[in-house]
């Protein structure tokens, strides 16, 4: 089916999904940003905020984090289980969250003007 | 018992049973092939096998140490479809980069039931995104066919079990449908070309498609289980009663028709009265086929007839009753064709029988007689019923509202109760007399016959009784047809010829013979009886009538509490 019109299939549910897309790896760098993190943990913040809802989705995000040099992590031997990666920001990636975050607080006003404005 | 095998997973050993085994390869295979193209697909699964190991160590203990396709089947819960991963990995190179509205890589609209907009299984609310419409909408028609037909809730189970629920962020995506947009397209016709890529990704498809069956199969168990086969399992029930019920009630119809046909032939008891307009002396079968048909050897045919016409069916409806209600399937199949022969044969005999019949009866006739007999002189004649010395009956209600029936053995003046074949029901009415000065009587006898010969003589057999008793003409209600004749729809009919100027009294028992008497004021009948009619030049006058005869009509008489009323 083509249809001409592309837009009169944006769904609101897309859009939605659109929005945690683009705010899930920012979300990751912020947990990150105070502590230590091993993925379960940082599975279970996500999954709070309704930006994920399986493991999976994860890995290959952290990977990536990891290889773009934002990310570095350590083995750390578990008692119950196999050895764990744990997460955490490096110089480069406190810097890369650092400048998110000043947009990300320009776009929240931004965004909040707009809003308003169009309130009636 | 399932035999296991050992593996090696996150650098710890796990017994695991062979289907689990073979699920979680198929897993993560498709898992890989998804990231097949990308550098660090090994670290991933790593992490990723690391992640299952520590989730499986949780699952085991010293009671429970091998792995089943259970624990496999969280484990995936947990961690996602490969869908899911690849979703994350397009979200972040695209979200940033591209401006499009990316929907994962080249995925096209499906269908999904949506478990984050559902009232029952989300089926309704997948199928209107689909096609984007409201999902209140479709639930409606469903609602709707559920009322009306019923049929709403068998279709919502056959889609509820056939569509898949939407478990992955993309699979809600693609629920949603993608725009087909200019930029999409060209997308995809770049997509095409990365062969390598796409063999891979069909590889991984096809394992997604195996999986999709997997979670198919469970859906159908489910469901089936739960739902479906309830319903089967009652509607059997419901079958077998409805088939036991059905098998009662031929079964008893059979046995019910074959005793009243058997007390018929044997002339156990009245049943049925054949005729609206007389009464028979013994009416029975038997009696009736002898007052009706002509020889002895057509009264055979027709018994035997009439014995096969009605008796064959009957016997099917019986067998048709014991095989649903006993499960009884040892009767032949012949058995039904020789029925079938047997029922052609007697309508056969019936239609031979009934053409002679026919002949018998194809002549009518009907004759005016003068009665000789001296009627009083007098200026009113009182016209009553002869006085009979057995009860008559009328139904009062009922289906047989009105008519007459008589019990136990006649006895009409003058001829013996055993020669009587049948006793009629006169028939009653007044003519003017133009010349004569004096009340005279006539009867007009009718009957049928084979020939206008035979149907005078029938005719000329209905014997009838009169009396007078000082101004009183006196008839008796019923004419009596002898044995020797046969019943060729004999009638009589009464005619009294009143001079102008003389009057007719009819008395209150008279009612049941007046036929059409007619009358200046068209009174009925019923509502001439106890009235003084004087004969006008017009017709029958009412004499002492108060006020307009018709008026009286429903307060004439008033009914006794018994449903027989007792007339004579």
């Amino acid at each position: 089916m083509i249809n001409i019109y592309g837009n009169e299939y944006m769904k609101i549910e897309n859009a939605q999904a659109q929005m945690r897309k683009g705010v899930l790896e920012f979300c990751i760098l912020q947990l990150l940003r105070g502590e230590e993190m091993y993925p379960s943990d940082i599975i279970m913040a996500l999954k709070k905020s309704k930006l994920i809802v399986v493991e999976g989705t994860l890995y290959p995000l952290l990977t990536r984090l990891k290889n773009g040099g934002i990310l570095d992590y350590r083995w750390e031997e578990s008692k119950s289980g196999p050895p764990r990666k744990y997460y955490r920001l490096t110089d480069t990636g406190l810097k890369f969250t650092q400048e998110l975050t000043d947009t990300w607080n320009e776009l929240v006003i931004a965004v909040n003007q707009n809003i308003r404005n169009q309130q009636p | 018992m399932n035999k296991t095998i050992s593996i090696n997973i996150g650098g710890r050993v796990f017994n695991i049973e062979e289907a689990a085994y073979d699920r979680l390869n198929t897993y993560l295979l498709t898992i890989r092939g998804y990231f097949a193209g990308n550098e660090s697909t090994d670290e991933i699964i790593a992490d990723i096998e690391l992640r299952i190991a520590e989730l499986f160590l949780e699952r085991t203990s010293p009671q429970k140490q091998a792995i089943t396709s259970t624990d496999v089947d969280e484990v995936i819960a947990i961690m996602g479809q490969p869908e899911d991963y690849m979703d994350a990995d397009a979200a972040g190179e695209e979200t940033f980069g591209s401006s499009h509205y990316s929907r994962g890589q080249h995925r096209s609209r499906r269908v999904f039931r949506d478990p984050d907009n559902k009232v029952l299984f989300g089926t309704c609310s997948g199928i209107s995104a689909y096609f984007g419409w409201d999902p209140i909408i479709l639930r409606l028609v469903f609602a709707l066919l559920f009322i009306f037909f019923g049929t709403g809730l068998l279709i919502y189970i056959i889609l509820t079990i056939i569509i898949p629920k939407a478990k992955t962020t993309a699979e809600k995506l693609e629920m949603h449908g993608e725009p087909v947009t200019v930029e999409n397209i060209s997308r995809k016709v770049s997509e095409s070309f990365e062969d390598v890529k796409q063999d891979i990704r069909d590889f991984g498809k096809k394992n997604v498609r195996q999986k999709d069956l997997d979670n198919f199969g469970t859906r159908i168990g489910d469901f089936v289980n739960s739902l479906i086969q309830l319903i089967g399992r009652i509607l059997t029930i419901i079958i077998e009663i409805i088939g036991k019920l059905l098998g009662l009630a031929l079964f008893a119809g059979g046995i019910m028709a074959i005793l009243i046909f058997v007390s018929m032939a044997l002339g156990w008891d009245t049943i049925f009265n054949f005729d609206h307009n007389g009464i028979y002396l013994d009416e029975q079968f038997r009696n009736l086929m002898e007052a009706t048909f002509a020889s002895p050897t057509l009264q055979t045919m027709a018994f035997i007839g009439i014995i096969g016409v009605v008796l064959i069916p009957v016997i099917a409806i019986l067998m048709i009753g014991v095989r649903l209600l006993f499960n009884y399937r040892g009767i032949p199949g012949y058995v039904g064709l020789v029925l079938a022969t047997l029922w052609f044969v007697a309508v056969g005999l019936l239609a031979a029988t009934g053409g002679k019949l026919y002949k018998e009866f194809h002549m009518e006739t009907e004759f005016v007689e003068k009665v000789e007999m001296a009627l009083p002189s007098s200026s009113l004649l009182y016209i009553d019923i002869a006085r009979t010395t057995e009860p008559v009956y009328k139904f009062k209600s009922g289906f047989r509202h009105g008519e007459i029936f008589y019990s136990g053995a006649v006895t009409f003046p003058g001829i013996d109760s055993t020669e009587i074949l049948y006793i009629g029901k006169n028939k009653f009415t007044v003519a003017m007399s133009p010349t004569d000065s004096t009340y005279s009587l006539s009867v007009m006898r009718r009957s049928h016959g084979n020939s206008q010969k035979d149907a005078i003589e029938n005719a000329r057999g209905i014997k009838y009784h009169t009396e007078t008793t000082g101004d009183s003409l006196l008839i008796f209600p019923y004419h009596a047809i002898q044995k020797g004749y046969k019943m060729r729809g004999q009638e009589m009919h009464f005619i009294l010829n009143v001079p102008v100027g003389k009057s007719v009294h009819f008395a209150e028992r008279a009612r049941d013979i007046l036929y059409d008497v007619p009358n200046v004021t068209n009174t009925h009948d019923r509502n001439m009886v106890g009235k003084t009619w004087t004969m006008t030049t017009q017709g029958l006058k009412c004499a002492d009538c108060i006020q307009e005869s018709d008026t009286l009509e429903n307060g004439a008489f008033t009914y006794s509490e018994s449903p027989i009323e007792r007339i004579h």
